[in-house]
């Protein structure tokens, strides 16, 4: 009977501790989309802010946003690729492959803020390039290089051997090899990399507060160098002026498309990953 | 024109991973180099209690103890909540749901930090400020509990694989034996995932005490340990707010400013020690985290 | 490192026809890390023949035909030591010579493999994968390229109506088939199969035996299998392995009527072995 008793209490603490956690979070995504549907209609999607954003809208935040994220994919996923194609293909030292995992995931475990400081001394200060937004890219695109690195090499790794030997036998070499069979089959795990680095990396606001972004003031950039104004810093600034109610209802907004943009990467990155599982069970 | 193509995939291939390795050894270098004028000058001075830039006192205790101690709250919150609701999600829910759960926590675990902050701001530390009755709500409770509910779907999400990874025999096995549900989950399954779990816990851990934004916005921004030390409705500070407060009001160059690189050294070498114990004893061989 | 100690040279042998000896393999070792796989190899392989390799699992057949396109060069730990010749092509050096192209040595001695391994690309592409870099061809001639080939293995018929979907819907028997085309499109002198009926049903097995007699009046053929009826029926020279030795090589009939050594008896009537 005492058995009996404890199985339904500890089957009832479970479901309490599931009811807390879903209703916690729940919650968070609730607040979130209730505040900042108040806050969005179409001009402050369309026009600049004011008022150190606590009025007007953010579509300088969300161009610059994009196109932070953009050249971000732009510079992170050549070299992941890269990458990942040598530590499967052309690595062999058993200590060396070792020795990168380590590396990729020491990398992986920097803390972001971390990743602006570097920026901030290496780039602001010792090559002099001042606040840019394109330096900003760069540091985004070593910030989420282990994701899409581990992620195309899982799935570059995961091809069988039989396929490279049945194209090295017609006398293909390895380059051909590279292009014809591991590229093909292994880009969709590094697309899913991509779109998981992409959704932590616009979202970040450490990285880019120190390096990258304005507060305000600012339009499109007209060359490398220059700073953009960006979501994240955007709330950041915003919530610092929490006590003013018009700020507080421009930083749900923001937040409301932010998350929206987050979560366009991270269903798509879900899909993906959906869609190679289905394919590599065929 | 093969042979030379063949260079170029080789160059390509082989240049990127120089330039990845090359960038990780050049963060670390650049750090430690920045942080070696604070070590040279400040000495044992670095590990007292005083931070005080205009009289030249850079002690990080205060700041390493409200790192430690925002996370430990933070983990005291979040472990328990994550691991039985990872134990509904894995042993009890129906797994027809199973995609449907993962899916949401994998969504929800990558909201951005400076939302939570803002949630925080806007709501913890006002509901903290009133509940006990304080002059502010920014205190390193109210961080623990925010930082809490930021890696609650980690920890779920990486407990629930661990239970899942159980092979189902030992279910049936002990279920052959006439014992109960619960006695399945705690003497059965744990005992098997706890390696996982802790791996989860650790991995959690490292990312509690990387965390910036949020802990910044709500935690107060005060440089001292609070007396008596277990009273965690004060306000506080973390190495991590701290740089992301100060790091660009100070100097480059100057003393103070090496003095905060070193502090975020200390903090990059606890975590990537965790990480690299979890990535070589644990192998909870999840990538995207 | 293994240190090369013996001094083996092989036996100088009667031949009854010398000049159609294609490939040549002499004193030839392998080792994977420190175990010894093949041992002090003699064998000779004859032009527009089928040369069939027999012997049990675990023998080295499969090595010792993956070091004739070296597509064991990749293999980690992998070292060998004496000569492979390839009569006609290699000019009296080794094929492991360090002048030798390999990917051009590849062309010249095609593979199939045990199990089908096709791309998950069409059959068309499937088709032309080895031919579309060695040098460039029109459209027209990309067509006629796949359907010489595919004719080749009596496969026209059947997927001419869907070159182009994906080879990955085709049967088993037929990816095989679509294997063996691919590496004829190469056009190689030589085609290495490795057990290519082992993972087949016996309608296609047929198919592939069908297919090989035909071909041998073409190509020299190295044909392994673990099969002796298989052996028997479509053989013209036997090759018996086992434990990383040839025991005895010569024609099928020699073999399977009056064999030299008593091991190789014994395999071909009883399918065992004490080596």
């Amino acid at each position: 009977m005492n058995r009996k008793w404890s199985n339904g209490a500890f089957l009832i603490i479970c479901r309490l501790a599931a009811a807390i956690s879903i209703l916690t979070l729940v919650f968070l995504l609730s607040v979130i989309v209730f505040n900042g549907i108040r806050a969005i209609n179409p001009e402050f999607l369309l026009t600049r802010s004011r008022n150190f954003g606590a009025e007007g809208g953010i579509f300088y935040q969300i161009i610059g946003s994009i196109l932070l994220v953009f050249c971000t994919a732009l510079i992170g996923f050549p070299l992941a690729l890269g990458t990942a194609i040598f530590k499967s293909e052309y690595l062999k030292n058993r200590y060396l492959l070792k020795l990168s995992s380590i590396l990729i995931y020491g990398l992986n475990g920097i803390p972001s803020i971390i990743f602006g400081i570097f920026g901030l001394v290496f780039f602001v200060h010792y090559l002099n390039t001042g606040i840019s937004w394109f330096v900003g890219s760069i540091i985004l695109a070593i910030m989420i290089l282990p994701t899409i690195v581990l992620a195309s090499y899982q799935s570059i790794n995961s091809i069988p051997k039989i396929y490279r030997e049945s194209a090295q036998a017609l006398g293909l070499s390895k380059w051909h090899v590279v292009l014809q069979v591991i590229i093909p089959q292994g880009i969709g795990g590094a697309i899913t990399g991509l779109l998981i680095g992409l959704a932590r990396a616009i979202g970040e606001t450490a990285p880019i507060m120190f390096i990258a972004t304005a507060f305000s003031g600012v339009e499109v950039p007209s060359s490398l160098s220059g700073p953009v104004t960006a979501l994240p810093t955007h709330i950041l600034i915003l919530s610092q002026q929490a006590t003013n109610p018009l700020a507080l209802q421009n930083a749900w907004g923001s937040s409301l498309i932010l998350i929206t943009i987050v979560f366009i990467f991270s269903i798509s990155a879900l899909f993906s990953r959906v869609r190679l599982r289905l394919v590599s069970q065929r | 024109m093969s042979a030379y193509t063949n260079k170029i995939v080789k160059g390509y291939v082989f240049g990127s991973t120089l330039i990845s390795a090359a960038v990780i050894i050049l963060i670390l270098t650049v750090l430690f180099v920045n942080s070696y004028d604070a070590v040279k000058e400040v000495g044992y001075g670095l590990f007292t209690l005083k931070w005080n830039p205009s009289d030249g006192k850079f002690g990080i205790l205060s700041m390493l103890y409200g790192s430690l101690a925002v996370t430990f709250l933070s983990l005291l919150i979040s472990v328990p909540l994550g691991v039985l609701t990872a134990i509904f999600t894995a042993e009890i829910l129906h797994p027809k749901y199973r995609v449907y759960v993962k899916s949401g926590l994998e969504l929800l675990a990558g909201i951005p930090s400076i939302i939570y902050g803002l949630i925080g701001v806007a709501f913890f530390s006002v509901w903290v400020g009133k509940l006990f009755d304080l002059q502010s709500g920014r205190t390193i409770f109210t961080a623990a509990l925010l930082l809490s509910i930021m890696i609650l779907p980690t920890i779920i999400t990486l407990c629930d694989d661990a239970f899942h990874n159980v092979p189902q025999r030992y279910r049936e096995a002990a279920k052959g034996a006439g014992l109960y549900k619960h006695e399945v989950i705690l003497r059965g399954i744990i005992p098997i995932a706890k390696t996982d779990i802790a791996g989860a816990v650790l991995l959690a851990l490292g990312r509690a005490l990387g965390e910036t934004m949020a802990v910044m916005l709500v935690i107060g921004s005060i440089d001292k340990i609070p007396q008596p030390f277990y009273n965690f409705l004060v306000p506080g500070q973390t190495i991590m707010s701290k740089l992301g407060r100060e790091i660009a009001e100070s100097a480059f160059g100057s003393l103070h400013f090496s003095a905060m690189i070193f502090m975020g050294v200390v903090l990059l070498v606890i975590v990537l020690g965790l990480t690299v114990i979890v990535q070589q004893h644990f192998k909870t061989g999840r990538l995207y985290e | 490192m293994i240190k090369i100690v013996n001094k083996f040279t092989c036996p100088e042998q009667e031949l009854e026809e010398p000049e159609n000896i294609l490939v040549e393999i002499k004193n030839f070792n392998v080792w994977f890390n420190d175990f010894h796989v093949l041992k002090d190899i003699c064998v000779r392989f004859r032009e527009k023949s089928i040369n069939c390799i027999i012997g049990p699992s675990g023998s080295g057949k499969s090595t010792l035909i993956r070091s004739v396109n070296r597509i064991n060069d990749d293999i980690d730990g992998f070292i060998h030591h004496g000569d492979v010749h390839f009569n006609g092509y290699t000019r009296g050096r080794s094929i492991y010579h360090k002048d030798i192209d390999v990917n051009n040595l590849r062309t010249k001695v095609g593979m199939v493999f045990q199990k089908p391994c096709v791309f998950p690309k069409s059959i068309y592409e499937n088709t032309l994968l080895g031919v579309k870099y060695l040098k460039k061809h029109s459209k027209q001639e990309k067509l006629q390229i796949v359907e010489e080939n595919l004719n080749a293995v009596s496969l026209w018929k059947e997927v001419s109506s869907r070159l182009h979907e994906k080879a990955t819907t085709l049967s088993i028997g037929q990816q095989q088939r679509l294997c063996i085309a691919r590496t004829l499109a190469v056009k190689p002198t030589v085609i290495l199969l490795d057990e290519p009926t082992s993972s087949l049903d016996p309608v296609s097995t047929y198919a592939i035996e069908k297919l090989m007699l035909q071909l041998k009046e073409q190509y020299t053929i190295i044909f392994i299998t673990h099969n002796i009826v298989q052996a028997k029926r479509i053989a013209d020279y036997l090759v018996f392995m086992c434990e990383g030795q040839v025991i005895e090589e010569g024609t099928k009939e020699k073999l399977f009527s009056n064999p030299d050594k008593q091991q190789t008896k014994d395999y071909l009537s009883n399918e065992y072995c004490e080596c």
